[in-house]
């Protein structure tokens, strides 16, 4: 089990991932997400994009021009130490059905991005409560 | 770091333990609140009652695979990030689950879970 107790890289961590949330879900520029992952190293355990920064920046840039139809939202942002976490929607923007909300991890070193992971999911067509997935 | 993150850090891992390494509803639902359970998976109504009758059979039989990968605790907010076994009882399942604790209960529940698919490089999920 990992665990991490460090207030003072939590905030310094907080401050980055302000604004890696801009870039992925707001801007949507995958170079300037980039800027944030490390040059040494991103072990990716998405198992449809390969390790590495060139990966990601390319495979971001294929994503962002497919999604067009889909508003991306980040909801929170929650960090512990070296670890974060992002708690995003991306819902049709003309309201129809479908779209995912999805949970991303991302380690840092030295203010950098060098290791992530996801686990996403399909929005129900019904639900047994009255809450929003987020 | 207030004494209320420290408190909301010595908890949550207890309920990391419960959950996923002990595998004990019994221990889980000591941390869950009796008056509010806003509960976000769409499969589960609110409330503790419905929480806990959606984990009886889920945990009846325990999944030593159960992996836990990370925890976090920021302010009110715990999250556990795992692996565990799919309820088919042969493929794994990424799942983070997300939690927000007042006064030292649960009150709210978030969670996203997808299958552990086939990997192009080393890695595990």
């Amino acid at each position: 089990m990992y665990v991490c107790e460090h207030a003072e890289l939590t905030e310094k961590n907080r401050a980055i991932m302000g604004e890696v949330v801009q870039a992925l879900f707001v801007e949507h520029d995958p170079v300037k997400f980039g800027s944030f992952v490390s040059d040494e190293g991103y072990i990716q355990h998405n198992p449809d994009i390969p390790d590495g920064k060139e990966a990601i920046v390319e495979y971001l840039s294929r994503l962002f021009k497919g999604i067009g139809h889909l508003v991306a939202t980040a909801h929170r942002i929650v960090v512990d130490g070296d670890i974060a976490l992002t708690h995003s929607t991306f819902k049709s923007r003309d309201g129809s059905p479908g779209g995912f909300v999805l949970m991303d991890v991302f380690r840092l070193r030295d203010g950098k991005l060098v290791e992530h992971w996801d686990v996403s999911q399909p929005f129900p067509t019904e639900a047994a409560n009255a809450h929003p997935m987020v | 770091m207030t004494s209320s993150a420290r408190t909301n850090r010595e908890l949550f891992h207890e309920v990391a333990q419960a959950l996923f390494i002990d595998q004990d509803v019994d221990r889980f639902a000591e941390f869950v609140s009796d008056e509010t359970y806003i509960q976000h998976n769409p499969a589960i109504p609110d409330g503790k009652d419905a929480a806990l009758a959606f984990l009886r059979p889920v945990m009846e039989h325990k999944d030593p695979s159960a992996l836990v990968r990370h925890v976090l605790v920021d302010g009110d907010i715990g999250v556990i990030h795992a692996q565990v076994r799919a309820l088919d009882g042969l493929s794994q399942m990424n799942i983070i689950d997300m939690f927000r604790i007042s006064d030292g209960k649960l009150v709210e529940h978030w969670d996203v879970m997808a299958p552990v698919k086939a990997h192009i490089h080393p890695h595990q999920a």
